[in-house]
């Protein structure tokens, strides 16, 4: 079923936790909350699951609001980054637990147990104990118990922060593909730019209880909506400008004291005079000679080998720190000390009015 | 750190261990083997060896009636004592509301409070109320004296409670009470039954509330042991409390295979 979030606010005294929090996510959809802490992003779901009451706004599950509706009557399953398994119970009755809730039957209940527990690579571990199982598996039991009760909806709160990076990856597409699997309405809570990027259909992006963008993950990183945005998603190099002129839709800055660039459609904020910034993406950036017109010229400071690309640190006229990551075979003859030009690609430009 | 039993001081601390042990424990012995003595009156070492000490406190009908009734006052005020302790225990983690830590003070203030006053009090409230008779009188008064022990030991234990085991329980269709006795009540057990334990040896224990509370008829075994020393110090006296060591030694076999097995499965 889709989820409606509408308004949805929370406050502690004066102290906001969630403002104005409003999000649809379509069936079988995956909506990732991305922020950092404190942002109000677990607050988000924490409201959805039930263990906090909103101050104000609705929460809609298809066309029933569960806004008031206490934890344990809506039919969530939420995976906790803790994972919360029972300690006394086996891996089995853990995933059993919510079976036995909704009263289904002992020879479906252990039928359903026992798909689950294969499905998710666990069977022949039905009989441990929480302690007894590993992290991964762990993870795993706490997957099965939230999926078993074929919940509308599925939450996760940083479900994978505490594996390892390797394990992370393959888990999160894991993950991603049970969720296809089984068509469930999703949302998914996580300060991981990456981890929200690969699995997640939509994110929103939220900072100090606001909601700052909302959109597939190509929309935030290509078009972030301002410049917390564009510097949480990815790598962002910001050179500091001033609106010269403008060109119908288009202006004309000063960059980094000194070039002159055009920004495509930078909005009608930007008019002469206007001082901002300009986001460029390193990648967003090719290596060209230092006198070449329309590029920036910048002293090498270090180059970082990444294998797939180099990173190329650099110094501007400005003074300011910019960093290219060009193709390695590019960077070869390169050397800390030597001036190059930094030619940003077009419509690579992406203009943030100062607030 | 560990250190050697090898060294100067390893050597000390092993010395001193086995005296302040040997202080604590030998008396106990006395009053083990004391009885099994073949001389009609108390002698350590014992001299000669003979059951019949044992055999007579097994058989004195006094001694095994104030046992059923200890038992049973014991078991109800335990019982009791847990109730409200871990209610009182959860509701103090769990809901933080003026005035919390005055009143965690006084639910833990009878531990401080002398049991002579407690005794009076309680005596002179009864007679002048009649609100309770017969041993209600005393299971109450066991109650107010072992509810902080349950308390104490559950405070912790609540305290540390991953509360996101009952937020899994409430998310997986559980209501908050039933999430109560399925979740937080199996993971915290082996800290309730230990207060619960001590609660109970702390009530059959108990002589001076027993002393002023206990029914003229029925009084409990540490008043009947004491009033026997009092009359005069015979064997059997002797024997009921190596039996009493005994039971204790056999109940904290009991406790601790409970709390190595009992604690893994519901």
């Amino acid at each position: 079923m889709d989820i409606q979030l509408q308004n949805l606010r929370k406050t502690y005294g004066s102290a906001v936790a969630v403002a104005d929090m409003s999000a649809k996510i379509p069936q079988g959809r995956m909506l990732a909350l991305l922020g950092p802490s404190g942002c109000g992003k677990t607050t988000t779901l924490r409201m959805v699951a039930g263990f906090i009451a909103p101050t104000s706004g609705s929460i809609r599950v298809g066309a029933t609001d569960i806004t008031t509706l206490p934890a344990h009557k809506r039919d969530t399953g939420l995976v906790f980054q803790s994972y919360a398994l029972f300690p006394h119970l086996s891996a089995a009755e853990n995933i059993a637990f919510g079976l036995r809730r909704r009263g289904v039957a002992r020879a479906e209940r252990e039928q359903r147990v026992t798909a689950m527990l294969d499905k998710l690579k666990l069977s022949g571990l039905a009989d441990r104990l929480p302690r007894q199982l590993s992290g991964g598996q762990q993870q795993r039991v706490a997957v099965a118990r939230a999926l078993v009760i074929n919940p509308s909806i599925l939450l996760l709160d940083e479900p994978f922060s505490n594996l390892d990076a390797k394990l992370r990856e393959s888990t999160g597409l894991e993950m991603s593909r049970l969720q296809r699997e089984f068509g469930l309405t999703s949302i998914f809570v996580t300060h991981d730019q990456t981890e929200a990027m690969s699995i997640a259909d939509t994110i929103a992006v939220m900072k100090d209880g606001e909601l700052q963008q909302i959109g597939s993950a190509s929309e935030i990183y290509e078009r972030p909506a301002n410049r917390f945005v564009a510097d949480f998603i990815g790598r962002a190099n910001f050179l500091a400008g001033r609106i010269l002129r403008r060109e119908g839709q288009d202006a004309v800055a000063e960059l980094a004291a000194g070039l002159e660039m055009r920004l495509l459609d930078p909005g009608a904020a930007a008019l002469p005079g206007a001082q901002g910034e300009a986001l460029l993406r390193p990648e967003a950036i090719a290596l060209a000679d230092h006198a070449s017109p329309g590029s920036f010229k910048a002293t090498v400071e270090q180059i970082s080998y990444q294998g797939a690309i180099a990173n190329l640190h650099a110094r501007l006229a400005d003074g300011s720190a910019i960093v290219a990551s060009v193709p390695p075979e590019d960077a070869r003859g390169l050397a800390p000390g030597k001036l190059v030009g930094l030619a940003p690609k077009p419509a690579a430009l992406i203009w943030f009015a100062k607030s | 750190m560990t250190i050697s039993f090898r060294s100067p001081l390893g050597f000390v601390l092993l010395l001193l261990a086995v005296l302040a042990f040997g202080y604590l424990l030998l008396p106990i012995l006395v009053v083990v083997a004391a009885p099994l003595g073949d001389t009609g009156y108390l002698a350590f070492p014992p001299r000669g060896l003979t059951f019949k000490w044992y055999a007579a406190a097994l058989h004195d009908t006094r001694y095994l009636s104030a046992l059923a009734v200890s038992l049973r006052i014991a078991l109800t005020s335990a019982l009791i004592a847990c109730t409200i302790g871990v209610a009182a225990a959860y509701g103090l983690t769990r809901f933080s509301f003026p005035g919390r830590r005055l009143l965690e003070a006084i639910f833990l203030s009878p531990l401080i409070l002398p049991t002579l006053v407690l005794a009076v009090g309680l005596t002179l409230f009864f007679t002048r109320t009649g609100l309770l008779v017969g041993s209600w009188k005393l299971v109450a008064a066991h109650v107010i004296v072992c509810t902080p022990y349950v308390l104490r030991v559950s405070l912790p234990v609540l305290r540390r409670f991953d509360r996101s085991l009952e937020e899994a329980a409430r998310n997986l269709g559980a209501s908050p009470v039933m999430a109560f006795f399925l979740v937080v009540l199996p993971v915290v057990r082996p800290g309730i039954v230990a207060g619960t334990v001590l609660a109970f040896i702390t009530s059959f224990d108990e002589v001076v509330l027993a002393l002023f509370l206990a029914e003229p008829g029925a009084p409990t075994l540490p008043v009947m042991i004491y009033s026997a020393v009092q009359l005069g110090f015979e064997p059997s006296v002797a024997a009921v409390s190596g039996l009493l060591v005994l039971a204790t030694l056999g109940l904290m076999i009991l406790y601790h295979l409970l709390g190595t097995f009992g604690g893994r499965r519901n």
